[in-house]
C-alpha cells in the first residue's frame, strides 16, 4: 500500500481518536489538571468535593491537535490522488 | 354505628395532629446559648458552585470557609452569625481559569477578598429530632455589593458522644444551604460576551458548613 496513504489513514485515525478521547473525558472547553472527586461524610451523610491531580483534555488542545492531523491526512491524500493522475497521464496509450 | 366510626376517626386524627405539632414544637437536643465555630476537623467546610452555560458547565469550589454562629437549640429561630469565604481559594480544576476568576474582570479578589453572609433572622423553622429546616435571611456580600437573601437551610445537630469526640469536642453541627445568585446583581460582568455563553448568568451555590460547640 502507498506509504503516503498509510500515513494519511494513520493521521485520520489519530484525529478521530483525539476527538473520542476528548468526548470521553467530559468534552470540556478547557483542559483540567485537577479533577473533582466526591467523597462522602459517613457521620453527616453529606458529600464534599476533593480536588485531585488528574487530566481532562480540553477543546483548546484537542481541536488544534485533531485539526492538524486532519490537515496532514488531507494533504497526503491529495498528494496520493495527484500522483495517481500523473501516473495515469504517462500511461495513456499512444 | 356511623357516629362510632366518626368518633374513632376524629380521635385518630386528633392524635396525629398532636404528634405532628409536638414534633415541630420541640427544640433541638441540648439547651442554652451555644457558639458554633466552623472547623474542618468536624467536616469539610466548602462552598460548591455551578455555572451552567450553553458552551460548558463549570463546577467550582471555594475551599476556605470560616465563621462563628450562635444558637439556642431550644429556640431554633435564634440562629445568628457570619460565614466568611476567601475568594482566593476558588478552584475549578484549571489554574488559568482560576486566575481569571480571581482577577479584576470577575471576582476581583484583590479588592474584594471575601464573600460574607450574616444571618439576621430565621423563619419557618421545623424541627424533627436533631434535624432542623428553616429559611434564613441575611446580608450576602459579594464583589462589593450587599444584598438581602433568604436561603432555605437544613441543620443537623449531633450532641456530644464518644463517636463525635473522634472529630472534635462539643456538640457537632452541619448546615447545608442551596441558593442561586445572579452575577449581574453583584456587578460582575466578566470578559465581554462571556456571561450567557461560557458562564451562566446565574450561579447555583451549595454551602456545606460544619462546626462544633467545643472550640
Amino acid at each position: 500500500m502507498n506509504k503516503k496513504r498509510v500515513i494519511a489513514l494513520g493521521a485520520l485515525v489519530l484525529a478521530i481518536g483525539v476527538g473520542i478521547y476528548w468526548w470521553a473525558s467530559g468534552a470540556s472547553v478547557w483542559t483540567m489538571t485537577e479533577v473533582p472527586v466526591e467523597t462522602k461524610d459517613e457521620l453527616f451523610g453529606t458529600t464534599s468535593i476533593q480536588w485531585e491531580p488528574g487530566f481532562r483534555l480540553g477543546l483548546e488542545y484537542a481541536a488544534p491537535a485533531a485539526g492538524g492531523l486532519l490537515v496532514i491526512a488531507g494533504v497526503l491524500l491529495w498528494m496520493v490522488r495527484r500522483d495517481r493522475r500523473r501516473t495515469a497521464g504517462t500511461e495513456r496509450p499512444g | 354505628m356511623k357516629s362510632t366510626t366518626t368518633l374513632k376517626a376524629s380521635i385518630i386524627l386528633a392524635g396525629m395532629m398532636t404528634a405532628s405539632i409536638s414534633a415541630y414544637a420541640q427544640g433541638l437536643p441540648g439547651s442554652g446559648q451555644k457558639t458554633i465555630t466552623l472547623s474542618n476537623d468536624v467536616g469539610k467546610n466548602q462552598f460548591e458552585w455551578l455555572s451552567d452555560a450553553p458552551v460548558e458547565k463549570i463546577k467550582g469550589t471555594a475551599e476556605t470557609v470560616k465563621g462563628k454562629l450562635t444558637l439556642d437549640p431550644q429556640n431554633s429561630s435564634s440562629l445568628r452569625g457570619t460565614v466568611v469565604v476567601a475568594v482566593s481559594t476558588m478552584k475549578t480544576g484549571n489554574s488559568t481559569r482560576d486566575n481569571h476568576l480571581r482577577g479584576a474582570d470577575w471576582l476581583d479578589a484583590e479588592r474584594y477578598p471575601v464573600i460574607t453572609f450574616t444571618v439576621t433572622s430565621v423563619s419557618n423553622t421545623r424541627v424533627n429530632g436533631g434535624r432542623m429546616t428553616a429559611n434564613v435571611t441575611g446580608k450576602f456580600s459579594l464583589h462589593g455589593v450587599e444584598k438581602t437573601l433568604t436561603i432555605p437551610i437544613e441543620l443537623n445537630y449531633i450532641p456530644e458522644s464518644d463517636k463525635t469526640r473522634e472529630r472534635a469536642p462539643g456538640d457537632l453541627v452541619s448546615i447545608t444551604a442551596t441558593f442561586t445568585i445572579s452575577l449581574k446583581d453583584f456587578n460582575i460582568s466578566g470578559s465581554r460576551g462571556t456571561i450567557g455563553s461560557k458562564v451562566g448568568e446565574t450561579i447555583k451555590i451549595t454551602a456545606k458548613l460544619f462546626g462544633s460547640t467545643g472550640a
